[in-house]
This record gives C-alpha cells, sequence and structure tokens, in this order.
C-alpha cells in the first residue's frame, strides 16, 4: 500500500544518514564549543555569550543559558535555515526528477496524487529520523557537558519544527510541479525559503515587522520554545494547516497538468 | 467492445499543434501500428492515450475505461502495458531491484519469462546504469509485458535494438499477438509496419492521413538502393516495377581513360528477386540497399497531401 513511499525511503537511506549525522556532528561541535570555553561548573552559563559572539550568533532573550545557545546556534540557522532549505530543495525535484521520472512509475496501476502523497511521506521520514536523532544527541550531550537541557524544551523545539518544516517542504513540492527540470525545481524552492528567512530578518524591528506574518519561520521560534518555555501551539497548527493547503494544491497542480 | 476508441483526439501545446481530430479504433487482438516519420505526433498521441497528457479536444476510451476520469485511468493501467520512447530509470538501482519495484506496484506473472527471453537474467545484478541502450528498453519492455496486460502501448519499439535483437522483438510481439493481446505500435519503421501490424493509421505533420490494412501495405519497409554502374544511364532508363524517385548523377571515375560512370538512386518498395534481376543488367561498382527514410516513402505515397482520411495508396 506505501510501496511508493518505501522505494523513496530506501532510496534516500544514504542521504538521510549523512543529513542525520551531519546535523548530529553540528550539534556535537556546538556543544563541544561550550565544554571547551569553560561552562562546565559555571551555573550561571555567562561564558556562553562570548561564544555566541564568536559563532556569530544572535540569541534573542539572554544568550547566558545553554539553552539559548543552542537555540541561536543549532536551531535558529541548523534547523529553521539549513533544514529549511534542505527539505525545500529536496521536495523541488519530487516529481520533476530528471533521473526518475515519474512516466515510467505511472504507466503501473498509480494514481498522480498517490505518486505525490508517498514521494512527500518520504521526506516526512527523513524529518522524524533526523529530529529524532538529533534530540537524543543533543539531550546527551548537554548531559556529558554538565548542563542538561530541559527534555520537554528540547521535545517541543523538534516536535514543532515538523509542520515548519512540511511548510518548506511544500514549497518544494510546488515548485517541482511547476519546474521544467528537478535543478531549477530545487534551486528555485530552496532560494525562495532562503529569501524568506533573509526578508524576515531584515523587516525585524523596522515598520515593516508586521510583513514577517507573511514567512513561515514567524511560526517557528526555537529561541521562544527553549529560552522562554513558549510553546505557541497555534502557530503549531498555523503551519501544519498551510503545509496541508500548499501541498494540496500542489498535488492538484500535478494532477491536472502535463507530465513532460 | 473496441479496446481503444479515439474520437476526435486534438491535442496543443499552446500555439503548437500536437496532433489534430485523430479519430480511430483498435479492436480487440488487433496490432494497430501509427505509422510517421520522426514529429508527426506518434508520442503525443500515445502520452495522451496514457493519460500522461490530457487532450485539448476529444474523447479516449481505453478498454472501456474513460481516460478522462482519474479513477478509471488509473484502473485502465491494471490492463494496459506501456513502453515509453525514452525510458528511464533510476540508475542507482540494479535491474532486480527495479523490477521488484515495479512488481509490487502491480501484477507479476511473466518476469522471469521475458527475463529469459531478452537474455537478461545475467545482468539483473548489475546497476541499471551500466547497462546498454539497448538493454535498458529490454528492462523497460519486461515491465511493459510482466503483469500479462490484455493491451500494450508501445512507442518505438525496435528502436536502438540491433537488428538481431529487433527481429527477436519482433517475433515476441508476433507471439504476443497470437495469445489475443492488443498492441497498438508507435514506429517510424515501415518494415515493423508491414511485418506485424494487422492496420496502421499514417500519421503526418499531427494528421491522421490515412487507414490501411496489412494488406494494402508493401511486402516490406521501402529501401534506398543505391549503386555505382559504369557508363551513362538516365533516369528514365530504370524501368523497375515498385522503384520512384530516380536519380542518376555522372560520376567523375578519377582516370582519364576510364570509362564514364553513373551513381544511380532510388526508393524500391517490391521483392529483392526482382530488383536483383534488374541489377544483374548492370556493370555494378558500388551498391547499398537501406531501410528507406519513412518521410520519403509517405511523400511518394501522398505528396504533400494532409488531412482527412485518403483512400488507398498504390505501392
Amino acid at each position: 500500500m506505501f510501496e511508493i513511499a518505501k522505494h523513496r525511503v530506501r532510496q534516500r537511506r544514504l542521504e538521510t544518514i549523512a543529513v542525520t549525522a551531519g546535523f548530529a556532528g553540528l550539534a556535537l561541535a556546538l556543544l563541544a564549543v561550550v565544554a571547551d570555553t569553560g561552562v562546565l561548573g559555571d551555573p550561571t552559563g555567562t561564558a556562553i555569550q562570548p561564544v555566541s559572539a564568536t559563532i556569530g550568533t544572535t540569541g534573542e532573550a539572554g544568550s547566558e543559558t545553554i539553552d539559548a545557545f543552542l537555540a541561536s546556534g543549532l536551531y535558529q540557522f541548523g534547523w529553521v535555515l539549513g533544514l529549511g532549505i534542505y527539505f525545500a530543495y529536496s521536495a523541488g525535484s519530487l516529481l520533476a526528477d530528471d533521473v526518475d521520472r515519474v512516466d515510467v512509475l505511472l504507466s503501473a496501476p498509480v494514481s498522480r496524487s498517490t505518486v505525490v502523497r508517498q514521494r512527500f511521506l518520504a521526506l516526512l521520514v527523513t524529518m522524524l529520523v533526523v529530529n529524532a536523532a538529533v534530540c537524543v544527541v543533543v539531550y546527551l550531550g548537554t548531559i556529558a557537558v554538565g548542563s542538561p537541557i530541559g527534555p520537554m524544551d528540547l521535545l517541543a523545539v523538534h516536535a514543532f519544527s515538523i509542520p515548519y518544516l512540511l511548510v518548506c517542504a511544500s514549497i518544494g513540492l510546488l515548485f517541482s510541479v511547476g519546474a521544467s527540470t528537478s535543478s531549477r525545481g530545487s534551486v528555485a524552492s530552496a532560494a525562495v525559503v532562503l529569501g524568506l528567512f533573509l526578508f524576515a530578518r531584515r523587516v525585524d524591528g523596522t515598520p515593516y515587522e508586521w510583513l514577517s506574518a507573511l514567512t513561515p519561520a514567524h511560526y517557528y521560534d526555537p529561541t521562544a520554545i527553549l529560552v522562554t518555555n513558549a510553546y505557541a501551539a497555534t502557530d503549531g497548527l498555523f503551519l501544519l494547516a498551510a503545509a496541508v493547503v500548499l501541498s494540496s494544491v500542489g498535488r492538484l497542480w500535478f494532477r491536472s497538468t502535463d507530465i513532460r | 467492445m473496441a479496446s481503444m476508441d479515439v474520437d476526435d483526439l486534438t491535442k496543443h501545446y499552446g500555439d503548437t499543434r500536437g496532433v489534430e481530430g485523430l479519430t480511430f479504433t483498435v479492436e480487440p487482438g488487433e496490432v494497430f501500428g501509427l505509422l510517421g516519420p520522426a514529429g508527426a505526433g506518434k508520442t503525443t498521441t500515445i502520452r495522451t492515450l496514457m493519460g500522461l497528457q490530457f487532450p485539448s479536444r476529444g474523447r479516449i476510451s481505453v478498454l472501456d475505461h474513460d481516460i478522462e476520469r482519474r479513477r478509471e485511468r488509473t484502473a485502465m493501467k491494471r490492463d494496459v502495458g506501456y513502453l515509453p520512447s525514452e525510458p528511464s530509470f533510476d540508475d542507482s538501482l540494479t535491474g532486480a531491484q527495479f523490477l521488484a519495484y515495479h512488481a509490487s506496484l502491480k501484477a507479476d506473472e511473466r518476469r522471469e519469462e521475458l527475463l529469459e527471453l531478452f537474455g537478461l537474467d545475467p545482468h539483473l545484478d548489475r546497476q541499471i546504469r551500466a547497462y546498454s541502450p539497448e538493454r535498458r528498453r529490454l528492462l523497460a519492455t519486461v515491465v511493459a509485458f510482466m503483469h500479462d496486460p490484455a493491451l500494450a502501448v508501445l512507442d518505438e519499439p525496435t528502436a536502438g535494438l540491433d537488428p538481431s535483437t529487433r527481429e527477436r522483438l519482433r517475433a515476441f510481439l508476433r507471439a504476443e499477438r497470437d495469445r489475443g493481446t492488443t498492441l497498438f505500435v508507435g514506429s517510424d519503421s515501415l518494415t515493423t509496419a508491414c511485418t506485424l501490424c494487422d492496420r496502421v493509421g499514417i500519421l503526418r505533420n499531427g494528421h491522421l492521413v490515412d487507414l490501411l490494412t496489412n494488406e494494402q501495405l508493401p511486402d516490406h519497409g521501402g529501401s534506398v538502393v543505391r549503386f555505382v554502374t559504369t557508363g551513362p544511364i538516365e533516369a528514365g532508363d530504370v524501368t523497375l516495377d515498385h522503384s520512384y524517385g530516380v536519380e542518376t548523377d555522372p560520376t567523375d571515375p578519377g582516370v582519364s581513360d576510364a570509362p564514364p560512370r553513373t551513381t544511380v538512386r532510388f526508393v524500391y518498395t517490391g521483392a529483392y528477386g526482382a530488383l536483383l534481376e534488374h541489377l544483374s543488367e548492370y556493370s555494378i561498382r558500388e551498391l547499398t540497399v537501406e531501410e528507406a527514410p519513412l518521410e520519403e516513402v509517405l511523400t511518394h505515397w501522398y505528396g504533400a497531401r494532409l488531412g482527412a482520411n485518403g483512400g488507398g495508396v498504390s505501392v
């Protein structure tokens, strides 16, 4: 019943492992920086402030805790920007894939909607694997450096990232239907997600700040979750709804368009 | 009920016309050829029949399924095999993995038999990227027939195959016809049409120009005959039946005291025995006999005519 998804998951196996290893490595590297700069035994965590400045991250609500450090270093940049771009890029070739064109697949008795749903589902599997693995690595890592992070906050920051990443992947899906080649679809969707992120940063603190409500990153704030423990469930639901709408538009568009 | 019922099929790409007003039916158990030169609209027609593209106008029913309806289109594919003109694969898979994937999506009654028939067995554990173009086509042919479809839609099934494999594939397709499988074959090879098809629709510039039965076709595809002979010859001197488009060209022999030579070229659609008998009248210096480009044969048959179905042709 999920043969296309299963096949796609198998196909993406190495990529999923590489991405997971990459982000787990990033998390460990950041934690190593924390350990090296002597935050251990420094209950106030003031030593982290210069670290944040060194690696160029910006914590909004007080960079003095390991939570804030991870929120700005790993989650704002790694998740909101890095993984957001990655999933948009991957989804950008979901249907316009040059090497594995859908016409041979569509000669089998499967509908176009099934192809979209199951290939999208395979992306969700990668999302879940990366999040689960890095969540565990970060939790154990913070214990190892002697500054354990709140497990509920950590779970929340990962759980709320899923709707955000689904929106990024849905943007990619739209481009993959519209683009003539997979590379164009991928690059265009990655550029759009990057553009939305930079736009949100640019209007921050200006009279046009309200415009950032148009960007998905507005509804997923790892710093708020980790530092002020503010779980905005409505934002998560809003992102989820946006992902459903965007991916449905992509699916309906693919259903009614000519396959090149 | 017809295996395929196509009424006024028209496909435009923006302002560009793909095919215009195609109407034909394919009967169960029949081998129907869609014969046309490159760019005539064969692939457009086939992709539209398979539901990969949507018609701009017209109705298509395949195995009694109205392919404009999504559910019927999906259901139709259970009993239809499709060989694209340029099948593409995920090259990182092995042949066995690719076939297993398709076997998970549809019935898989004949995979082993077909692999043996096409000699693909020894290559199944290699990645598809290591396959020759010919082997890739055969792999796609296995996918088209593995679920034992009632109707197979084949876009250029013999393209890119070497002569012996091409003959093996034609023999396989004839055997399929004898088993009762309906075949819809898009081809630019008159030989394929002559040796395989019960009926042929001639497609030119997006129009169905004619529908011919096998009896109305020549015994084999047209050949371009080209030979060099000594002595002057005029085009009118070649009085061989079933030859046309005769061109002669005096050729400099390169040696001053050698007798003059003439290069003769014509398209021939008759039996080879008569051709050899005729050629024996000349002192032949060079000789080539090749399959004639389809457009050349069609130009002879129809001139520049396009449009509504005409009568039979003299061949």
